[in-house]
């Protein structure tokens, strides 16, 4: 019996403390862990991916395996890095930032983080399972299915695929659940909404999203796997059902999650800006509103992606101004960061390179958004590399850049120690220099007409493919850099102080480093 | 806020081992029905393993809930937690719902219209009228269902289980526990009632022709009813557990989260979205 001699102060040993955690500490670093598992497996599928399009022609991989792996590139960095690496974030630090004794839910925690290994591994089962003969290989149909159709691209992978999407949705429902609930219950007296540092704010507008979108999700793959196997006809259109309905289903899920992987980079960045400028956040009452304008919009404009998709001349002109109008509380939210940096006794520290790194390419993935739901550009671009190097500078440059500023600024908060700043900054620059070596030639392909989704290309866009594959594998190894960082750091980093950053603010910074594995049991008192 | 704090405790649940039990259950039963369904393998065997495991998981998870609740470990800051986590998951539910109705309304308003309004030299189905009830150009014929015969019956007896669940919880309120315990098992057998017509439906839209092969029109009558029956049947299963736990005399007028969560769950997730099936799909 574990559990007789089990306390509060004494968790079991070994994998059991893993396996039954319940703290809300240990299922962060869980969390992060394996979203930072992920982001190399990841890393590595699209490696194959860059090797196969470095040379025009096909060298390495058939034109299915290729679709195969950026489909599985895709879902992974989404659902399995940035996502969980998000939530390792909320787990680790809402409760610190409210004053909280732990997340409200524990158990529920638990529950959302044991999926996702499972999850991972039955979404890679059928990729593995091609190779001893079994089935036609895992999913081809992009990173929310939006090539599936109900004949091309249907093998086993596919329901692989949803049952893998309705374990993902279940961990983010019940993660999303556990964020409101300790946001609205569980915060210290006198930590009123409106003095929630902006990152619990971000972390409770993407739960709401999460909350209303994922069930769609789950309710679409539900609808396919019923339409691929048990009979019903919801997407076929001698039946009375429609293709299109598809398309708008997994799109009315798949816009906002794209404010779902963003709303928590975006709350964290004021939190590091504000640091290493010694200003308190700029604009935060703004910074709220807009951040709940953008989580109202974004479920009014997903068909911006079925721009091409045929839909009536009045829906896409209203869906075109819809997704134009995002821009106004996103460039609210711009120059309230800029206004954080404005005179600001500056320091360049490697958190603040990554956050200064995320507003600027953020920002032209944020300014290219604004171009791509023109109805008229849209019909050139759709479907071009122009959309995938978009999307990068987003997810990449936004995302990534956001989480990998987090992971610096309260890396010594979570460890107690210091990293080594100097391999830090190198980090820095080489991902700001390989990521746009990668990037910016796939604008200039897409413009030139290169369409994305393909194994092999036109001899003109050789050039720039082979700068992009190059700028794709140095980046690619220029991450495990961040191994090292973060090995070495745990190992025998120097120790760190409870406030760590001479600027930092916040209830986490009260608190010694790394924090006892219980924290405000009694709650503190916030003025 | 205060107020709600009792003693500025918070009950923090030791360590676990039943979520990740569910998960591994959710896992190899989910693996069982993938290959099952490829004819890669029976998976009969992982998918019944997968299910214990799940059953072992929750009711293992449930009963702890249930002795730290009656052991006195939850005061009204802990009862808040549970009750707003509930009130997010009804509204996931309701969003899961929607987008099933979603489905049939973009169908009744726009996929049908378009289907029969396409160029009558170009299409396969030059005859295509794409009026609802329509199973679509290429369905088997067959009688659209009447929402006045059993449907009405059925939407009578669940707003009947909601009503007596509310009084259900008055008794608790009064302290009268046989109204309690009444009300329950009244909600229990409207709900029984209510899944054993619709078990009489389906062998009814049969014998009108509404099968799967119905197009559009079979594939909403059971999907929609088929969800919905689902959560029903698990509101059963809730209902069953609290009446047990009246039975042992748990629950009074302070302590009764576990049968407000239910009746919330009972009222929001299973009657409302059966009375949405019904006036949209039944009978507008």
């Amino acid at each position: 019996m574990t559990e007789a001699i089990t306390t509060h102060d004494h968790p079991p040993a070994g994998i059991m403390r893993w396996l039954t955690a319940t703290n809300h500490k240990d299922l962060g670093i869980l969390y992060m862990s394996f979203g930072g598992l992920m982001f190399f497996i990841g890393g590595a599928f699209i490696m194959a991916v860059r090797a196969e399009l470095l040379l025009p022609g096909l060298q390495l991989l058939s034109p299915g395996m290729y679709n195969q792996l950026f489909t599985l590139h895709a879902l992974i960095m989404v659902f399995g890095a940035i996502m969980p690496f998000a939530t390792g974030l909320n787990n680790y630090l809402i409760p610190l930032m409210i004053g909280a004794p732990d997340m409200a839910l524990p158990r529920v925690n638990n529950w959302g983080f044991w999926i996702l290994p499972f999850a991972a591994v039955l979404l890679l089962i059928p990729f593995f399972l091609q190779f001893f003969g079994i089935g036609s290989g895992a999913s081809a149909a992009g990173w929310v299915m939006h090539n599936t159709s109900l004949d091309l691209q249907s093998g086993i992978g596919m329901d692989f695929a949803i049952f893998t999407i309705h374990l993902l949705g279940l961990s983010s429902l019940t993660g999303a659940i556990n964020v409101v609930v300790t946001v609205l219950n569980m915060r210290a007296p006198g930590m009123t909404l409106m003095k929630m540092p902006l990152f619990v704010w971000a972390w409770l507008i993407t739960a709401f999203m999460l909350i209303l979108v994922i069930p769609v999700f789950s309710a679409a793959a539900t609808m396919l796997l019923t339409d691929r196997h048990f009979g019903t006809h919801f997407f076929d259109a001698a039946n009375g059902g429609d293709p299109i309905l598809l398309q708008h289903l997994i799109w009315f899920f798949g816009h906002p999650e794209v404010y779902i992987v963003l709303l928590p980079a975006w709350g964290l960045i004021p939190h590091i800006l504000a640091t290493f400028s010694r200003k308190p956040v700029y604009g935060y009452r703004a910074q709220v509103y807009a951040l709940w304008a953008i989580c109202f919009l974004s479920f009014l404009v997903w068909s911006h992606h079925m721009l091409t998709s045929g839909l009536p001349l009045a829906a896409e002109v209203y869906f075109m101004y819809a997704t134009m109008a995002i821009s106004i509380p996103t460039s609210v939210l711009v120059f309230c960061w800029l206004g954080a940096i404005w005179r600001g006794a500056m320091t360049f520290e490697t958190p603040m390179l990554f956050a200064l790194g995320f507003v600027a390419h953020f920002g032209m993935g944020a300014l290219t958004g604004m171009i791509l739901p023109d109805v008229a550009v849209n019909a050139q671009y759709h479907n071009s590399y122009v959309i995938v190097s978009h999307f990068h500078y987003t997810f990449f440059g936004g995302g990534i850049f956001g989480m990998m500023a987090a992971l610096y600024y309260w890396l010594p908060k979570f460890t107690g120690r210091m990293f080594d700043e100097k391999l830090g900054r190198l980090h820095f620059w080489l991902t700001v220099i390989f990521f746009n070596m990668t990037f910016i030639p796939q604008w200039f392909a897409g413009l030139d007409g290169m369409p994305r989704h393909i194994a092999d290309y036109a001899l003109r866009f050789s050039a720039m493919n082979f700068i992009s594959s190059l700028g794709a594998f140095l980046l690619g190894l220029s991450q495990l850099l961040l191994v090292y960082i973060v090995v070495k750091c745990v190992r025998n980093g120097p120790k760190a102080t409870g406030q760590v950053w001479e600027g930092a603010q916040g209830l986490e910074f009260t608190l010694p480093s790394p924090p006892p594995y219980h924290t405000f049991e009694t709650p503190p008192l916030v003025k | 806020m205060n107020e709600t704090r009792c003693d500025n405790h918070y009950h923090v649940p030791l360590p676990s081992h039943y979520p990740v039990t569910i998960n591994l259950g959710l896992f190899i039963s989910l693996l069982g029905f993938a290959l099952r369904i490829n004819t890669i393998a029976s998976g009969i065997v992982l998918m019944l393993a997968g299910i214990a495991m799940i059953l072992y998981g929750t009711s293992g998870w449930i009963g702890k809930i249930i002795c730290e609740d009656e052991s006195g470990n939850y005061h009204p800051w802990e009862d808040r937690s549970f009750r707003i986590g509930m009130a997010y998951f009804i509204l996931s539910e309701l969003a899961f719902f929607g987008a099933f109705l979603l489905a049939l309304m973009y169908v009744r308003v726009f996929a049908l219209s378009e289907l029969a309004s396409m160029d009558a030299h170009f299409t396969l189905w030059p005859d295509f009228k794409g009026i609802w009830p329509s199973g679509g150009p290429k369905s088997q014929a067959f009688t659209p269902l009447g929402a006045w015969g059993l449907p009405a019956v059925n939407s009578i007896l669940i707003l009947a289980s909601a009503i007596s669940l509310i009084w259900a919880r008055k008794g608790l309120l009064a302290a009268n526990r046989g109204q309690m315990v009444a009300g329950l098992a009244i909600a229990i057998v409207l709900g029984v009632a209510f899944l054993f017509q619709q078990a009489m439906e389906y062998r009814h839209a049969a014998e009108l022709g509404v099968t799967l092969a119905s197009g559009i029109y079979g594939t909403n009558l059971y999907m929609l009813t088929g969800v919905h029956g689902v959560h029903m049947l698990a509101g059963i299963i809730m209902l069953a557990v609290l009446l047990l736990r009246a039975f042992h005399g748990h629950f009074n007028a302070e302590n009764r989260v576990g049968l407000d969560m239910v009746t919330w769950y009972w009222n929001f997730a299973v009657v409302i979205p059966g009375l949405l099936v019904f006036i949209y799909f039944y009978w507008l």
